[in-house]
């Protein structure tokens, strides 16, 4: 591995689709299958996780020169609980409809593993700006993971996004699988695959460009 | 390191200073923020219960609410509501809420003006199985269509039968949600619970 650090836009390009949290690094499952069964839901947690992830990132990385090393995942783990909690305040006091149905997995972004690796991996070793563009990437990155299995759920389940009838009754019926848990597995298992096949190409059409 | 080794207290504090202050700083945040916000929950909690009552009174067309505040000993107290059309009472909608088949239920029972039948029920706040158990918020479910059948009685505990059996109203009997008996014996059980716990203090306090 070369010794360059990444800068603040190649951090941030790297969160979206190289290094995405979801399908590359196969980070923070738990809000991907639980929370994805519809759209609206899963575009929440991805805002509430991506405001979370963003100020850790900015907090984590103003403070880096004061971690000690073998405090530094308490510290972290302080600093995501916090902006859980807020985030999940402000849910239940403006949009109590989402904080309702997502329930238990507001606070549950704390044990995400997403963050704690971003605050271990960039932003207690960079300054700012690159930790700064390392949480917006990734927080796109994880909205675009999010939103992509949430569609195909929410299509082939109810054939609705974002809960406008897409597919009327009469022409499709509903996967009801697809609502429940072993859908958010298979979507999750296909598109995993599919970017798989997908990346190589892109890869070798960039080398011979 | 040339320093002099520190001990106790102030190794501690040298070590650990950063943690200590992190959380001082983000207790006073969190502080603020719920204090600030609180008012905004409770309100949405209070007007997503009142949204409710035309609900569980459908058959009336404008009934509306009066919070009671009940006293369940020195220190607890909740708030019910006293439904009114027309300046008479026409029933009581109560909180309930027990443990479901994934976490807690919170639910609101209706009860008319004697406290004799149950009017319906409506489910609050629940974390069933999406596609089974969830259920149970869905009005169309001929189990909740039996809550709001007029026919099940407060004397008699309510009772869960599923389908294959015919369960009959008439015996306190309500239908079963097929592949969600544990959170529909959940609801039922809650609202025996609640009809025992409010029972006489809601005769004595007509």
């Amino acid at each position: 591995m070369a010794n360059h650090e990444p800068t603040a836009s190649e951090r941030f390009i790297n969160g979206i689709i190289p290094e995405n949290p979801v399908y590359r690094q196969l980070l923070g499952l738990c809000p991907v299958l639980a929370v994805t069964a519809a759209l609206k839901p899963a575009i929440t947690m991805a805002g509430a996780t991506a405001f979370v992830l963003i100020c850790a990132n900015i907090i984590v990385s103003s403070i880096r020169h004061l971690l000690k090393p073998h405090l530094r995942i308490l510290v972290f783990t302080l600093t995501i609980a916090t902006f859980v909690t807020i985030a999940d305040r402000f849910l239940a006091a403006f949009l109590p409809n989402m904080s309702d149905v997502l329930g238990p997995y507001v606070p549950l972004i704390i044990v995400n593993c997403l963050i704690i690796s971003r605050c271990e991996a960039c932003s207690s070793k960079q300054g700012l700006l690159p930790s700064l563009g390392d949480a917006i990437g990734m927080s796109l990155g994880f909205t675009l993971a999010l939103a992509s299995i949430a569609g195909v759920r929410e299509l082939l389940g109810k054939g609705q996004l974002f809960e406008f009838t897409i597919l009327p009754e009469s022409i499709w019926n509903g996967w009801g699988i697809m609502i429940l848990p072993p859908g958010a597995f298979l979507t999750m298992g296909l598109l995993l695959g599919l970017v798989e096949w997908v990346s190589p190409m892109f890869k070798r059409g960039k080398e011979e460009a | 390191m040339n320093e002099p080794k520190a001990s106790g207290f102030f190794s501690y504090i040298s070590q650990a200073w950063l943690v200590i202050l992190l959380a001082l700083v983000f207790g006073t945040a969190l502080a603020s923020v719920e204090l600030a916000l609180k008012p905004r929950i409770l309100e949405n909690k209070r007007q997503k219960t009142l949204r409710q009552v035309p609900k569980l009174f459908k058959q009336y067309e404008a009934p509306t609410a009066e919070e009671w505040v009940i006293q369940l000993d020195e220190t607890r107290s909740v708030t019910v509501l006293k439904v009114l059309e027309k300046n008479q009472t026409i029933g009581w909608v109560l909180p309930g809420s027990g443990q479901g088949f994934a976490d807690k239920i919170e639910i609101l029972l209706a009860v008319d003006s004697s406290f004799e039948t149950i009017l319906g029920v409506s489910v609050l706040k629940q974390s069933e199985t999406p596609g089974l158990g969830d259920y149970i918020t869905s009005e169309k479910e001929p189990f909740r269509q039996d809550f709001a059948s007029g026919l099940l009685k407060t004397r008699a505990k309510v009772v869960v039968v599923k389908s294959t059996d015919l369960p009959d109203p008439n015996k306190n009997q309500v239908e079963a949600i097929s592949g969600a008996t544990i959170s529909s014996e959940a609801v039922t059980k809650i609202v025996n619970q609640t009809i025992q716990q409010y029972k006489d203090r809601i005769k004595e306090g007509q």
